[in-house]
């Protein structure tokens, strides 16, 4: 197999340093509790379905796609963990594993205006939904647990990830369900481009309970079928290419998003992936790899359509059907970009080229991204600009003799 | 409309070549008067939004005051989107947004394929309609009980594109922000951000919420919530009402203004993101006081350039202390005035930063400053002059509106007047 764009000069030099560059991701998924298993289990293709078990209490259907192992004191420890809702603890577990080498210690350097953009679909549904029923049967209606309050906040996962390890960069939380993720990164890469935050933690969650699954079933459209339902937290480290802590994983040259307003669900993927690649400075045809959001509804039909008119056949068979994780709500988007990395992370053909992901969600909302898929063993990243620091100090990387040309 | 206005010079502290940005239209829905005329009204006269609970049944909470939205018809307008595909924040969010586009002079073959940003903020979003699913599956005994028709429409998602379905606005970046009661200044400045890129011209940027069982109780238990009235930096202030209602405003780019003759209202001149990451619930204030700088740093403006600051203000303790410490903080011994429109309006969540932003546009429109109601004898812990009980007419040119959210996110907004300044 030939590399015809790896690691060329020219390919460098089309890196500006205001590039926004993927250098490190995290995800707590129905593949494990790290990236590590995500990645191997995205390549060996397997499924994940489950009996999730009785601790969940009675479900609409036997089978879902929950994280397992997910043992919130045991991973986080004692300290306010008792009331914690899955989602904070799913997106805390993920933050750690992205900020953190395997001492507990600090591996990414972070700064006061590194951020958290996190996307959600409605935050802890098992949190607010207990909350009013304790308020629905409790002897006085405001006889509810306050240690919970605090968790029904829909920013507080996004805020407990800043408290755990002291960001005081801008922190959001931003919802779109399956989209929310493409509209988190998004909203890193415009506060980046204002110079509000030098680094972000983007990412997005979703929780399983039994509340969001019944809330699921009652939503189903007719004639679709019963949800299989997933749920995590994936989170990407975003930098710009020049002041970047260490080598990019992937380049994202575009983001764009739609609302299908004409109930045409694969007219407004087909525009949106069209502006994206424009956009980008890029064509169909060169589309090494696409991860539709593989939604079990029509519009994840017509996504899959639109695409197949779109790109090449085979980039929709390079990455396993998202399928294989549940319809993981607000966690997909993020999963099918880590999907990505995971695939092209084995394959050396993949360095240097196009690929993208594309989000339809029941709310209405369509988002494509399209990236650079970048071998972080090569020297990818432009030379330092003059003037400009590195937070690291030492980077290697920081010495390619072609990026100066840029 | 249009009136003749020639750009004026960039004021000294903004970044070369960074794009300005305009407010050309504003929707409001408010317990104190929906639509702009009403609500200028209301903020004029000082009146008070407070009025018994109508939403859920309020039976041995031992109150039932709120500051809900009277008399509010959708249909007047929402005329394309079925009403039932949308809970009532989304109503809220719809019709703001069509008074905002109207006033602002935008036709919708004005908006079509344009490019631009939607982003309504919330607190709650349909957790109204989140407490009748739990009622449905409680009455039934089982949740095959719930509703899919509100199953389907209560993710938050929706507060931003249900607007673009309504206004056929397909081209859209339709971000809602989650960001508690901080959301609707986030929304107002991600459109800044947005058009400031030269990405886009055109964003419809504000908050909306509906008063529900879930704010109520929570605030209730958290003993947050007044038996009477809301008296911010009073020394007897008790605590929030909560309210409702929806904000949304009309961003542009100054040259997509300018070259359409829009009325400008007034310019979007920076605004300031910070996070505590210290405490869940509590407000800080460090984060506060970091958040207002940033702001001041991002707009260009000296601390005695300000003419008064829209506060946070919700009438907790915890609040208003804390935040006037770090008005004090930043501004010294003699802080501009600072009033709370939520004296008025109660605590409109997700809304309540974009009512007070428009509230802020309409100060300088209108040269008056809004007061800070049901005030009897300031704190001496909040040494503010708050404008109470009565309106001000006063030269307005430029205002701070802050917010903050649990979480321990802050967000800081700084408007001024277009054109006059040099």
């Amino acid at each position: 197999m030939t590399r015809p764009l790896k690691s060329s000069p020219a390919d460098r030099a089309a890196l500006p340093p205001d590039t926004l560059v993927i250098t490190g991701w995290s995800a707590v998924s129905p593949y494990g509790l790290t990236g590590r298993a995500f990645a191997a289990g995205v390549r060996s293709g397997a499924k994940t379905a489950v009996a999730p078990g009785d601790a969940f209490g009675p479900l609409p259907s036997p089978e879902a796609c929950v994280v397992p192992g997910f043992d919130i004191k045991g991973l986080l420890g004692p300290v306010g963990t008792a009331k914690m809702d899955r989602l904070t603890a799913l997106t805390l577990v993920a933050s750690d594993d992205l900020l953190q080498d395997a001492e507990g210690n600090r591996s990414v350097p972070t700064d006061g205006r590194t951020g958290v953009v996190l996307g959600i679909s409605m935050g802890s549904l098992e949190n607010v939904t207990n909350f009013l029923k304790q308020s629905y049967t409790n002897a006085l209606p405001f006889h509810v647990d306050a240690g919970r309050i605090p968790f029904g906040s829909l920013n507080h996962a996004a805020g407990a990830t800043a408290i755990r390890h002291g960001l005081t960069g801008p922190n959001t939380t931003v919802a779109g369900g399956r989209v929310s993720g493409l509209l988190a990164l998004n909203y890193a890469r415009r506060l980046m481009g204002q110079g509000r935050a030098t680094k972000y933690l983007v990412g997005s969650a979703e929780e399983f309970s039994a509340a969001h699954a019944w809330i699921e079933h009652a939503a189903v459209a007719p004639g679709d079928p019963a949800p299989l339902l997933g749920e995590g937290c994936g989170l990407l480290v975003v930098e710009h290419a020049g002041t970047a802590h260490r080598p990019a994983l992937a380049a994202v040259l575009a983001v764009e998003t739609r609302v299908d307003v004409d109930d045409d669900p694969a007219a407004a993927v087909t525009a949106c992936v069209r502006r994206a690649l424009a956009r980008a400075g890029a064509t169909a045809e060169e589309v090494w790899a696409a991860v539709p959001s593989a939604a079990p509804t029509a519009a994840g039909r017509a996504e899959h359509e639109a695409l197949a008119a779109l790109l090449p056949a085979e980039a929709l068979t390079r990455v396993p059907s998202m399928e294989l994780l549940g319809d993981t709500g607000a966690a997909a988007a993020t999963f099918q970009i880590q999907a990505l990395l995971s695939v092209a992370g084995a394959e050396p053909a993949a360095a240097g080229r196009t690929a993208l992901v594309t989000a339809v969600d029941r709310d209405g909302a369509v988002g494509c991204a399209v990236l650079r898929l970048l071998d972080p063993a090569d020297e990818n990243r432009p030379a330092t600009e003059p003037g400009a620091t590195d937070p690291s100090g030492s980077d290697a990387d920081g010495t390619d003799p072609d990026g100066g040309a840029a | 409309m249009s009136t003749a206005q020639s750009p004026a010079a960039p004021r000294s502290g903004t970044p070369a070549g960074r794009r300005r940005v305009v407010l050309t239209g504003l929707g409001a829905i408010s317990s104190i008067g929906t639509g702009l005329e009403e609500y200028t009204a209301g903020l004029r006269a000082g009146r008070s939004g407070a009025r018994p609970i109508t939403r859920f049944d309020s039976e041995g909470f031992g109150q039932n005051i709120a500051c809900e939205v009277p008399d509010f018809e959708p249909e007047r307008w929402i005329h394309r989107v079925p009403l039932d595909d949308m809970g009532r924040a989304g109503q809220f969010a719809v019709a703001a947004a069509r008074m905002a586009v109207d006033d602002a002079g935008l036709t919708e073959a004005d908006l079509g394929e344009r490019q631009a940003v939607i982003s309504v903020g919330t607190t709650d979003g349909e957790s109204h309609d989140i407490g009748l699913l739990v009622e449905q599956e409680l009455a039934a005994g089982t949740p095959e009980a719930m509703d899919p028709v509100l199953s389907r429409r209560i993710n938050a998602g929706r507060l931003s594109t249900v607007i673009a379905r309504e206004l056929r606005m397909p081209n859209v970046e339709p971000t809602t922000i989650t960001t508690a009661c901080a959301a609707g200044n986030y929304s107002i400045g991600y459109g800044l951000d947005a058009i400031r890129s030269g990405e886009v011209d055109i964003a419809l940027c504000g908050g909306a919420d509906a008063v529900c069982r879930k704010a109520f109780a929570l605030f209730k238990r958290f003993g947050a919530l007044t038996p009477d009235v809301v008296r911010p930096f009073d020394r007897d202030r008790q605590g929030i009402l909560t309210g409702e209602g929806a904000g949304i405003l009309v961003l542009e780019s100054l040259e997509s203004a300018l070259a359409r003759g829009a009325h400008i209202y007034a310019e979007v001149l920076g605004y300031g993101l910070s996070c505590d990451a210290a405490h869940a619930t509590a407000p800080n204030r460090d984060g506060i006081a970091r958040g207002i700088r940033l702001a001041l740093e991002d707009a260009g403006v000296e601390r005695d350039e300000v003419d008064f600051i829209s506060a946070h203000g919700t009438g907790t303790k915890a609040n208003d202390k804390t935040e006037s410490a770090a008005i004090l903080d930043v501004y010294g011994d003699a802080p501009p005035r600072t009033v709370a429109v939520k004296s008025m309006l109660g605590h409109s969540m997700g809304a309540a930063s974009a009512l007070a932003a428009i509230a802020c546009s309409i100060a300088i429109e209108h040269q008056f400053i809004p007061p800070t109601i049901n005030h009897r004898e300031t704190d001496p812990d909040c040494p503010l002059d708050v404008v109470p009980n009565q309106a001000i007419d006063a030269e307005v040119r430029i205002v701070e509106n802050n917010s903050s959210a649990f979480a321990g996110n802050n967000a800081i907004l700084i408007l001024g007047t277009y054109g006059e300044r040099v």
